[in-house]
């Protein structure tokens, strides 16, 4: 399970009080965006990536490899919440990078800009419907990739929308499916396959699923390619 | 070939089918946001009007506008043509941004979209922020939120005097005359008729409370104890006052904002569901099944889960018309005040006058349940559990064979 090599830039296994913890290297020293533990090593400073509150810090430890984010790529970020996973794509990312970050709640959105995106200069906030691709910034770099961790009951639409508009052919979707927002009278294992089906007959190939198990409940992220 | 239209942040660019830039017009720089966002919602500066009016050589018939609004603008401005809607491949932007000179690097283009999109994104929560259902649903929320802690702290109250004079609760039945008696921090065993000349008790009410202050069950007290009871209940009598203010200013804005829902559902009502819909504008776009049931989501998805019977009503309960009415009427009752306020949100949120209509029908309808169901059918309920019992069935199946 703890090896670095599967992990993405900027990514590592810190120990804290003899514990190994997933973290990432503070793209802006001395800055917690969430309360999360600082830690300092002899070079840089981590901030420790808890995976009850990030989904993607759950799927990296749950085993998801060849993570596309790496440093300085371009991600279109859907669901940006109160920042936290984004805070840590963007030390991901770092200087080079750029995350577009899409989130259709005013109320969230104050949280984001005012915790995170006020302090780091590789985020773009886009207070927009992901339906509507046309009431986005303009987004003037090529999108490496898409992350889409939304409560819809459609969220593999507006994922694959999204993915239509703005990635390339090879191109990865991390898509975070959250079976109780899509049904909640079939078993989240059925729904994952068919969120699957969907994806692969929209042109898309399916490299990993992972189960979030036992930091979210029915819960998966899903990566794919696109054809 | 026809050229395409695009609106960016920072301006207007005018570009053949080959990518290259034929005009542009820079936003003024310092106003962008402001240019940018009236341009958004359909308002044109004389700037831009200008600039799109002198451009008609090069905007012709099927030329392609990337954004809706700025679409709708041109077919006023040249109402001959006839103008196409097509996104734009984000690749491209960055080219088209430096040839038209707006910027000079990526560096550029990246400071100015951030310190925009932060700058833009304020103004929209701004914007939303400044709405007024997002005022009622903070004041329903602290009506709800004040009673409950008034009701908590009374009932404390009762228990801490009641130590001292457990009698007096069942004199006093009236909250607000009990915590006045507890807020003068009376000793029992030392009333005298003066101390009680602010209250209009009778003759008989003072007598059984002199005689029941002699003859108590609660145990004795000292000053420092009876001060520190009398602050709290001052300060529940203050909550109360507040309380009320509340419940006034929710009465009166429910009233402006939404006068149809307010006649039908009730103020307090009203609020509830717009609070738990999230806005006017939410509501107004709900089924009216699903207005129904808001507030009772729990037993909804067990019984979407389950196949147990489904919920009749979930805010709207609170109605006097469905809680005060017989069982059996609830559902029917239910149903038909949840499609009234549908149709009222509807009205208050998209036409905003007052309609007495659908008062009446309400009522109407109302009578008409409380005459034909006067009395439950029979056997109906075994009928209903019969029912549900092969719903449930079937999905347990159905679970079966899915997993």
């Amino acid at each position: 399970m703890k090896n670095d090599e599967d992990l993405p830039d900027n990514v590592d296994w810190i120990e804290v009080a003899g514990k190994e913890k997933l973290a990432t290297k503070n793209y802006v020293p001395g800055n917690s965006v969430y309360g999360e533990h600082l830690q300092k090593s002899s070079t840089h400073e981590f901030r420790i990536w808890d995976p009850y509150r990030s989904k993607l810090a759950a799927c990296i430890i749950n085993g998801m490899k060849n993570i596309p984010f790496t440093s300085g790529s371009t991600i279109l970020y859907l669901g940006s919440s109160t920042g936290t996973t984004p805070s840590h794509v963007s030390d991901i990312v770092g200087k080079d990078g750029l995350l577009f970050c899409v989130e259709i709640s005013s109320r969230v959105a104050r949280d984001f800009i005012d915790n995170v995106v006020s302090f780091r200069n590789n985020i773009i906030p886009i207070i927009a419907d992901a339906h509507n691709i046309d009431s986005y910034t303009s987004i003037f770099r090529n999108i490496d990739s898409v992350y889409c961790d939304i409560s819809q009951p459609d969220q593999t639409d507006i994922a694959i929308s999204n993915c239509k508009e703005f990635l390339s052919s090879g191109s990865k979707l991390l898509l975070v499916i959250k079976s109780r927002s899509i049904d909640t009278t079939k078993s989240p294992k059925s729904i994952y396959e068919q969120e699957m089906t969907k994806l692969e007959s929209s042109g898309f190939d399916i490299d990993q699923m992972i189960d979030l198990h036992p930091f979210d409940k029915d819960h998966a992220l899903i990566m794919a390619t696109m054809r | 070939m026809a050229n395409k239209l695009i609106l960016t942040e920072a301006g207007i660019i005018i570009i053949n089918d080959k990518y290259e830039v034929l005009q542009s017009h820079r936003f003024q720089p310092g106003s962008e946001i402001s240019l940018y966002s009236e341009t958004k919602r359909g308002i044109i500066a004389a700037n831009i009007k200008e600039f799109l009016l002198s451009q008609s050589d090069l905007l012709s018939d099927s030329s392609e506008v990337n954004d809706q609004s700025l679409l709708t603008i041109l077919h006023n401005l040249y109402p001959n043509e006839n103008f196409i809607y097509k996104t734009i491949n984000s690749s491209n932007l960055f080219p088209l941004f430096v040839q038209s000179g707006f910027f000079n690097s990526e560096e550029e283009i990246r400071n100015f979209l951030q310190e925009f999109s932060i700058e833009y994104s304020k103004q929209q929560i701004r914007d939303v922020s400044g709405k007024e259902d997002l005022q009622i649903i903070e004041g329903i929320n602290s009506l709800d939120e004040l009673d409950k802690a008034i009701n908590i702290l009374m009932a404390r109250i009762n228990e801490w005097y009641g130590l001292h004079f457990p009698e007096l609760e069942n004199l006093l039945k009236d909250s607000n005359v009990y915590f006045k008696f507890v807020s003068l921090g009376l000793d029992r065993t030392s009333i005298t008729e003066k101390d009680l000349s602010s209250f209009s008790f009778s003759e008989k009410k003072l007598d059984a409370i002199f005689s029941s202050a002699q003859n108590s069950k609660g145990g004795s007290i000292n000053s420092k104890d009876l001060s520190i009871i009398s602050i709290l209940s001052e300060n529940i009598i203050n909550q109360v006052k507040v309380r009320d203010k509340v419940l006034n200013y929710i009465n009166n804005l429910m009233n402006n904002i939404a006068p149809n829902l307010s006649a039908i559902a009730g103020p307090t009502v009203g609020a509830r569901l717009i609070a738990k819909s999230g806005g006017l504008m939410k509501l107004a776009r709900l089924p009216s099944s699903t207005i129904q049931v808001l507030g009772a989501e729990k037993a909804l998805f067990r019984s979407l889960k389950s196949g147990s019977r489904p919920p009749k009503h979930g805010i709207i309960f609170q109605h006097d018309m469905v809680h005060s009415s017989p069982k059996h009427q609830r559902g029917k009752i239910a149903r038909s005040l949840a499609s009234k306020i549908a149709i009222a949100a509807r009205i208050d949120a998209f036409r905003g006058t007052k309609e007495i209509d659908i008062e009446n029908s309400l009522d109407e309808r109302y009578r008409e349940i409380q005459e034909k169901y006067a009395s439950p059918v029979a056997n109906r309920n075994n009928f209903t559990k019969k029912k549900h019992k092969k719903l449930r069935r079937s999905m347990n199946e159905k679970r079966r064979r899915s997993s």
